[in-house]
């Protein structure tokens, strides 16, 4: 069911004071429990058939089935239930199959040839076919997705031959253009412009099979407004929507002819619920669990820890928080600075302070979960927190306190250093952060002024123009499946909010998706390299890589192997006790 | 008096397309936009696509331009497509002013019941033990912001008592979307709204109440011999109206624009809610759609304040 997320640049979501309030209110029974731990759920037993899940949903959604015909990403929780991607992710973000049986390259890696799953089925009954991905690609490829309906992920094919024609309304579908070939029902190429081996994991693997004998009649100027859209009668995952209760609920039965065999649940119910009052539904009882990606507060997750109701789990998240700089600038110029302040700021403290141990100290572009992550066993520099050693660097790049002055002096113009750190206003998290950090860095001679925080717009706009009145700036980075670095890294791209322009650092990335990285081996190399010499020119403050928090009713069972990085999967194998 | 409606009406207009020049130029000298904001970078030339997309909903345009198409668009019936939630600005708004409609017309009619009775109960009996404990009760109930009382209502009557819904517009199963579902679920914010709200109603109502029944004319009615009742029905509960409709025009006004705070706590999908998403995220077609709508409520509260002028004290005609 986990399948490909928007990848994004955010600050952390807002943790209300209120909620606090709420769940201080709940029952003091749960002192008695011992289940504590950040990993509280085991689950044994046999399954039962049967039950509802109650899952809550904290952010709005829009009632649009049509995976991504919506951009947002709540609504991906709402279709996920119910719409199966061609591949699926391990713990350590491995792709592996599932309505794709098997794949394989030729043609210099430009042709992908994809057996499906020849057990894979519609909820109908009928099987999913080629014809259903070739439905998939031409819309999410086509002129009215990507104008009309403004949608923000056409570039899933963009490396097929022919989807600029496709784009354009020039050419209606793939197999027309030489990007698409259906060898039968259940097996088909497609061709890319180029080899590029990030394309599988990054773009291919989230092809969502659509139902060409539901969808293919109808024009792809219609599907905005069509009922399908509403309230699709034909599915290819584990739950079939039976009521949309406009925004506010939608509930899901079973599917029968589910691929992965029919699901212990029988029935799913998701709410959209309000964050404050969401642990309290949850100790309560009102709501068996909270979905992926609406992570519970701190405080709440370590009270229902102890509460002998509920099972509490702790993964991995999809991002890392960091502090940017604008390393163009002169100011920051000088790799022994920057080395200096990824040694002076207390990663662990923060962590302990603000998530209560919740996460890990973060050092490299790619968190430590990822197969393609590198350690310091290749040679990272972990920046364990030491403000001596970042009080000598400093002294040996220059960078000194004059006799009787508080603060180091930039070494190239003799002047004092002043950096303005700016962050996005609402979050009480985000403010605790960088008074931290603000107040490593300000221990080891550096003045860094805290600034006032920022709409998150504005404070984008400023870093994007290159406003003068801030030098640094909090951000939280979302990480895809896939961990191509393009995006963000590349000099040229409008991700890469640091403005770090480095050929040695494009190069590295080149490497990652070349000819040469088809061959796994070599691309985990390369991305140890990469790594290896971010790590080194630190172009930004890595942080930490935080956990996701979930709690969830005792009685309801879900398998250690379904916790996957950012999320779960595999619902199919979940159960309730009766 | 269908005149003056109509002159009202036309009059209403001018300040509409004011109201609308305001937000819109407000709106666009906030840096940044919703486009401008995408930041996902799997998508391989955002840049191009931010482009295209400016382009395609005409933000390259000067600013006059642009508001006249958004002007003459809306009119139409086109209200435009929600940059940030990727759905057309109408399927994003009616529901929600639906919603905020079941809930505003829900907790005036409790604020209403509550508050005025209990006021016209306060000015009968004044000084009264009741009046008293009544008054002090009053003054607490609206001195707690109401989102608090809200987080009380929520966990007593809804979390341990299981008596209401505390979440969402409508709930789940066969009934759902139904009117009774609606008004089920709209009961505990109505009522968050209304506790606080009676208290003021209350206030108004006891000291106009009291202020008519010591006028001349109340004096008068009495000395001519007419029964207790008589002279509170005729004389004082009409007069002492007056400023009562005063604030049920604003309050109508108010409740248009939804209660931000409130729908968070009660995840109810209304008005107050997606205008603050728009805002932060520099949704221009959602908050000049918002904005249009809640100042059509405001003005058109103020007009029914003033018709209800001409109903409750006869000596009103509106030329």
């Amino acid at each position: 069911m986990r399948m490909m997320k928007r990848t994004t640049l955010s600050t952390i979501a807002l943790a209300a004071s209120v909620a606090v309030v709420l769940t201080g209110c709940g029952n003091d029974t749960s002192s008695t429990n011992n289940a504590g731990g950040s990993n509280s759920a085991v689950d044994s037993g046999t399954p039962v058939d049967g039950g509802t899940l109650t899952m809550a949903d904290t952010t709005k959604w829009e009632d649009m089935f049509i995976p991504y015909l919506n951009n947002a990403s709540p609504t991906f929780a709402m279709w996920e239930l119910s719409f199966e991607p061609l591949m699926s992710y391990d713990k350590s973000l491995n792709i592996k199959p599932n309505l794709a049986q098997s794949w394989s390259y030729s043609n210099g890696n430009k042709t992908l040839d994809i057996k499906l799953d020849p057990n894979a089925k519609w909820s109908d009954g009928k099987p999913i076919t080629s014809d259903d991905v070739l439905l998939f690609m031409n819309f999410i490829g086509s002129k009215v997705y990507n104008t009309t309906d403004q949608g923000e992920y056409g570039y899933l094919v963009q490396p097929v031959v022919g989807s600029e024609k496709i784009a354009s309304g020039a050419a209606q579908s793939f197999a027309n253009t030489g990007g698409f070939k259906k060898i039968s029902n259940t097996e088909f190429q497609i061709n890319f412009s180029k080899a590029d081996a990030a394309v599988l994991a990054a773009d291919v693997s989230s092809y969502i099979p659509l139902p060409a004998h539901v969808l293919g009649k109808i024009p792809f100027s219609q599907w905005m407004n069509s009922d399908f859209n509403k309230k699709p009668t034909v599915v290819s995952s584990a739950y079939i929507p039976t009521q949309v209760n406009g925004q506010s609920s939608v509930e899901y039965d079973e599917n029968d002819n589910y691929f992965k065999g029919k699901p212990h649940i029988s029935h799913i119910v998701l709410k959209y619920v309000s964050e404050d009052v969401l642990p309290s539904l949850i100790e309560n009882g009102q709501v068996d669990m909270n979905i992926e990606g609406n992570n519970l507060d701190t405080d709440s997750f370590l009270k229902m820890e102890k509460d002998p109701n509920l099972k509490t789990i702790a993964q991995p998240a999809m991002s890392y928080g960091f502090v940017g700089m604008k390393v163009n600038e002169p100011k920051f110029q000088n790799v022994q600075l920057r080395q200096a302040m990824e040694y002076a700021i207390d990663k662990q403290a923060i962590i302990q302070g603000v998530y209560k141990g919740l996460g890990k100290p973060a050092y490299g572009p790619i968190p430590y979960f990822d197969w393609a992550a590198a350690t310091s066993a290749d040679g990272m520099n972990t920046y364990a927190y030491n403000p001596t050693k970042a009080k000598q660097l400093l002294e040996q790049a220059g960078y000194t306190i004059p006799s009787g002055q508080k603060w180091r002096i930039d070494p190239k113009t003799g002047k004092p250093l002043v950096f303005h750190l700016v962050y996005s206003s609402g979050s009480p998290e985000v403010q605790a952060i960088c008074t931290a950090v603000a107040q490593n860095l300000q221990a080891v001679g550096l003045n860094v002024q805290l600034e006032t925080p920022l709409d998150f717009n504005v404070m984008l706009k400023k870093i994007e123009t290159n406003d003068s009145s801030l030098d640094m700036f909090f951000l939280a980075n979302g990480i895809g499946t896939d961990p191509d670095p393009r995006g963000s890294w590349m000099s040229t791209d409008p991700g890469n909010l640091d403005s770090w322009k480095d050929p040695k650092n494009d190069a590295l990335i080149d490497d990652t998706f070349g000819a040469k990285a088809f061959n796994q081996t070599y691309r985990k190399q390369a991305f140890v390299k990469w790594q290896l010499y971010v790590n080194q020119q630190v172009p930004m403050l890595f942080l930490y890589d935080r956990d996701d928090t979930w709690a969830y009713s005792a009685k309801v069972h879900i398998p250690a192997d379904s916790w996957i990085p950012g999320g779960y999967t595999n619902i199919q194998d979940w159960w309730i006790s009766q | 008096m269908g005149t003056y409606i109509l002159r009202r009406l036309l009059g209403m207009i001018p300040m509409l397309f004011a109201i609308t020049v305001f937000v819109f130029l407000m709106m666009h000298a906030a840096p940044g936009n919703a486009i401008e904001s995408m930041l996902n970078p799997r998508i391989k030339d955002m840049a191009a696509l931010q482009a295209q997309l400016i382009h395609q909903n005409g933000l390259d345009k000067p600013l006059p331009v642009q508001y006249v198409d958004w002007l003459g668009n809306f009119i139409r019936g086109d209200w435009g497509y929600s940059f940030a939630q990727g759905v057309p600005v109408r399927q994003l708004v009616l529901p929600a002013l639906g919603n905020t409609l079941i809930l505003a017309a829900l907790a005036e009619v409790f604020i209403l019941l509550i508050g005025v009775p209990l006021g016209i109960w306060q000015a009968r009996r004044p000084y009264s033990l009741f009046d008293t404990s009544t008054s002090i009760v009053n003054i607490i109930l609206f001195s707690i912001p109401y989102y608090i009382i809200a987080i009380f209502l929520i966990y007593f009557l809804a979390i341990k008592l299981h008596v209401f819904p505390s979440q969402n517009a409508v709930g789940t199963g066969p009934q759902a979307g139904s009117i009774v579902d609606h008004l089920y679920h709209a009961l505990l914010p109505a009522l968050s709204i209304a506790l606080a709200s009676s208290a003021v109603y209350s206030r108004y109502t006891r000291g106009s109440m009291l202020d008519v029944s010591r006028r001349d004319f109340t004096r008068t009615a009495r000395a001519k011999g007419l029964t207790e009742g008589v002279v509170f029905r005729k004389h004082v509960f009409r007069n002492g109206m007056i400023p009562i409709v005063t604030q049920l025009g604003f309050d109508i006004g108010s409740l248009a624009g939804g209660a931000v705070i409130l729908e968070g706590l009660f995840a109810y999908q209304g008005m107050g809610y997606i205008t603050l998403q728009a805002a932060t995220q520099r949704d221009y077609n959602v908050i000049m759609a918002t904005s249009l709508i809640i100042a059509i409520g405001v003005l058109l509260g103020n007009l029914i304040a003033d018709i209800l002028y001409a109903v409750v004290d006869p000596r009103i005609r509106y030329q």
